[in-house]
């Protein structure tokens, strides 16, 4: 058992009475790279947080290098040689490589004075153990996105973690840069470093990991030998067999009448030359992982973003939508997917927020009607059903899917002909859910186009009149209704990663 | 639970609180000094808030706009340098209208450094106010300026009925702009932008345009606090209204418009402007010295703002 690094055992957690994690028990091995899969909503974060002390158990024991291990904050697990590098940059761009390193954890003199000759020794000794190497005085801000990460890695390394957790390393990375980055992880294999190694990538599976271990709906599927098994097969263990045929119930209609069209369409290096047509009355969903550039696409269409090149159609007309209002006087709307921050001013009350869209409607003569808006915002509530004791009470008082509501109905007081849903279901009850779907369902049948952009596949798949498939940007393949979710999951996970 | 408790008593404080501390304030004052409650004295301490009031008006909008202007003092000076000097070729009347155009200029480049140029609103007011002072020592060659127009004056210093001119002009000023807070879609956007501006932008906004005109609005206003203040001395120097930007922001603040921007009110604005000239007029009538001033105004501004802070705090640790 001495092999083992790190050994999870019946670990359990719940948040609110819904169990997250059930019954987890596996265990990493010193010196592999272990990776972590599962859909989003499986797991993988919360345990991984449970591992480094930010949530703590309900139940179960981890033993780290044989010993009973239950930290109480980040840093203490960082202490006990735990490492953890997220999917966005934890540095300090200002400063150097070197006080990077070191930041926290800095050589000094015995008058308390930072003692560089001292830190750039330890320093060296550290890029010889693993292999690698960058000027100490380079200032962060001025290495790619890779490097950050190598920087990462040190910063790990210097404090003695044998064990690093690598979050999604490669999301924001280049091809070339990912492929620069598995071989230092090779290295540090060698160096007897174990790694867990969370990705939605299978490529990257069957590139650089030992075992691989599948979670699914909080639930422990298994571990396998990665050289061992097929892609299909860990496919199979992500999925599952459980697929309940999706629940559609509304007959196949025709779209015929092309309201939106998007010619090799980019913005950045987010979304990569995207060409599509959505058609009135038309419900398209719009999947993949995340870094696929799902949001970024929304926020283009609608004009929240700049596009760096292509065009958009509206009804056959060339347009340029240069912003937010732009996008809305050209009958477009969108419910951002950062609901809590950006879809409402929190603390305003519901009745300013339901007519932020179309206060001219109420205004005449230069003067607010208070009655007007008190009627409009009535009104939504109503047709949304949004549960509230009064609508001058403060947006922020609202649970998620009553804001939610607030903000959809916000946009039909704007009228527009197409309603982008960034995630419009992230983080709301199983009721009110379905509730937003029925929505969703109304308003397509009332000849409102619908993009409905969501990361889980079942929603997707059961709303859909036709899925995109987004990947790294690109748009990986657009299916017709009928097909179902364990094809999509297929499709999300399959495959080579694209130039 | 708590937190509904917090915002509640906050919320309360913001709309009630003021209030509360002014009637107090007054009672306090009232008993300690008999002259205070005497009409004249009244009168007079609403004349004294009047340049104050008026310049306040627009830091107001500028912070619900979720900005920050430190120049408006210059702002103050300049145009009533403006107003005084461009008497000798014009009917005053003109005079007035460019001083406030002066005014709004200063406010849209203010506006424009903040929401175009991005610069922080309170750099970007720090330069204008640099810049705005130097002007006035170009244009009065550093010399105070004295007005020709004997009719002008009334501004300052004539009476209708019993009233002086300039509380008349304070007040309208405050009903006109409260109702603009919030009864139009100007006043509605301003706060929408200063409350979250992304949010803002995301519904369809012009969010740049609406913030601009706050900062317009606030250039504005100190132009007229400037013209009232040139009209009641006849005269002005290249110092004047230096730290009278302080005085306006530390009212609106006092006032009850929130630091970061989202919500406010002028009549609040209003009390908080009273609230210091009362604590002065108290200090000038029993005779202490007038330092002690500093002491009280910037205890009252702290416990003020830390009392919004703490519970703004307390609320996004939850």
């Amino acid at each position: 058992m001495i092999d083992d690094v790190l050994t999870i055992q019946n670990i359990d957690k719940s948040f609110f009475g819904v169990k997250v994690l059930d019954d987890i028990s596996f265990d990493i091995k010193s010196g592999e790279i272990h990776a972590l899969l599962g859909e989003n909503g499986a797991g993988k974060s919360t345990l991984i947080k449970i591992i480094t002390g930010v949530y703590h158990r309900d139940k179960g024991t981890i033993l780290l290098n044989g010993e009973d291990c239950l930290f109480q904050s980040p840093s203490e697990a960082y202490n006990n040689g735990i490492g953890v590098i997220f999917q966005e940059a934890s540095l300090i761009e200002e400063l150097s490589v070197l006080e990077n390193v070191f930041l926290g954890i800095e050589e000094k003199n015995k008058f308390s004075i930072f003692d560089n000759k001292k830190m750039v020794s330890r320093y060296d000794v550290l890029c010889k153990r693993i292999g690698f190497r960058f000027e100490p005085e380079t200032i962060v801000y001025n290495l790619t996105a890779a490097e950050k990460k190598l920087v990462e890695i040190m910063k790990c390394i210097s404090r003695n973690s044998n064990l690093i957790i690598m979050d999604e390393p490669t999301d924001a990375l280049t091809d070339k840069e990912s492929k620069y980055l598995f071989s230092i992880i090779a290295e540090l294999r060698k160096k007897n470093i174990t790694i867990i190694y969370i990705t939605h990538y299978l490529s990257e599976v069957f590139e650089i990991a030992d075992r691989a271990t599948v979670l699914k709906d909080g639930k422990f599927i298994g571990t396998v030998d990665v050289s061992n098994v097929s892609e299909e097969h860990i496919i199979k263990m992500m999925v599952g067999e459980d697929f309940q045929s999706s629940s559609v119930t509304k007959s196949q209609k025709n779209h015929d009448e092309e309201i939106l069209r998007v010619e090799n369409l980019s913005f950045k290096n987010r979304v990569k030359n995207v060409s599509f047509s959505v058609f009135k009355g038309e419900i398209l969903g719009i999947t993949g992982v995340i870094g696929a550039g799902k949001t970024e696409l929304a926020m283009t269409l609608f004009g929240g973003a700049k596009a760096s090149s292509g065009s958009i159609y509206i009804n056959n007309r060339k347009v340029i939508v240069s912003s937010p209002r732009k996008g809305k006087n050209l009958g477009i709307g969108l419910l951002p997917e950062d609901r809590k921050k950006v879809g409402l001013i929190q603390e305003h009350s519901v009745v300013s927020n339901c007519t932020l869209t179309s206060l001219k409607k109420h205004v005449s003569a230069g003067v607010i009607s208070f009655k007007s808006e008190k009627t409009a915002a009535e009104s939504i509530v109503e047709k949304m059903n949004v549960k509230l004791t009064s609508v001058y009470q403060d947006a922020k008082t609202l649970s998620g899917g009553n804001q939610q509501k607030v903000i959809i109905g916000k946009w039909l007081e704007a009228d527009p002909d197409i309603i982008i849903m960034d995630e419009p279901t992230r983080g709301v009850d199983v009721g009110a859910k379905d509730a937003i779907y029925k929505i969703v369902q109304n308003l397509s049948d009332n000849g409102k186009t619908i993009i409905f952009i969501s990361t889980e596949v079942s929603e997707i798949v059961g709303i859909s009149d036709r899925i995109m498939i987004l990947k790294k940007g690109h748009i990986h393949e657009i299916c017709n209704r009928g097909v179902s979710e364990k094809e999509i999951y297929t499709k999300l996970l399959e495959g080579e990663i694209h130039d | 639970m708590t937190n509904i408790l917090d915002s509640g008593v906050r919320d309360g404080f913001r709309k009630y609180g003021i209030m509360t501390i002014f009637g107090v304030i007054c009672i306090i004052i009232a008993i300690i000094t008999p002259n205070f409650l005497t009409s004249r004295n009244i009168l007079n301490i609403l004349r004294q808030s009047s340049i104050i009031g008026i310049m306040a008006i627009g830091t107001t909008y500028v912070i619900i706009g979720g900005g920050f202007d430190i120049s408006v003092g210059s702002t103050l000076a300049l145009s009533a340098a403006v107003v005084l000097g461009l008497q000798e070729f014009m009917p005053w009347g003109a005079a007035v209208v460019i001083a406030l155009a002066v005014g709004s200029m200063v406010g849209l480049a203010n506006g424009l450094l903040a929401a175009k140029a991005k610069i922080v609103p309170i750099i970007a007011t720090l330069g204008m106010m640099t810049i705005v002072r130097g002007l006035t020592y170009l244009y009065t060659g550093g010399y105070p300026i004295t007005g020709y127009s004997k009719s002008f004056r009334f501004i300052g210093s004539g009476y209708i009925g019993p009233i002086p001119f300039p509380i008349i002009l304070l007040l309208l000023m405050v009903g006109f702009w409260q109702f603009n807070l919030k009864k139009t879609p100007l006043g509605r956007y301003s706060c929408a932008v200063g409350g979250n501006k992304e949010a803002t932008r995301l519904s369809g906004v012009s969010v740049d345009f609406y913030q601009i005109m706050t900062f317009v609005i606030g250039g504005g206003m100190a132009a007229m606090a400037g013209i009232v203040y040139a009209s009641r001395l006849n005269s002005a120097t290249p110092l004047a209204g230096q730290g009278y930007e302080l005085d306006a922001i530390a009212a609106t603040v006092i006032g009850g418009t929130s630091v970061s921007g989202g919500e406010g009110s002028v009549v609040g604005t209003l009390i908080g402007v009273l609230i210091l000239s009362i604590i002065g007029n108290m200090f000038n009538l029993l005779g202490v010295q007038v330092y002690i001033q500093y002491l009280v105004k910037g205890i009252i501004i702290l416990f003020v703002v830390g009392i919004d802070s703490m519970n703004k705090a307390k609320k996004s640790r939850v």
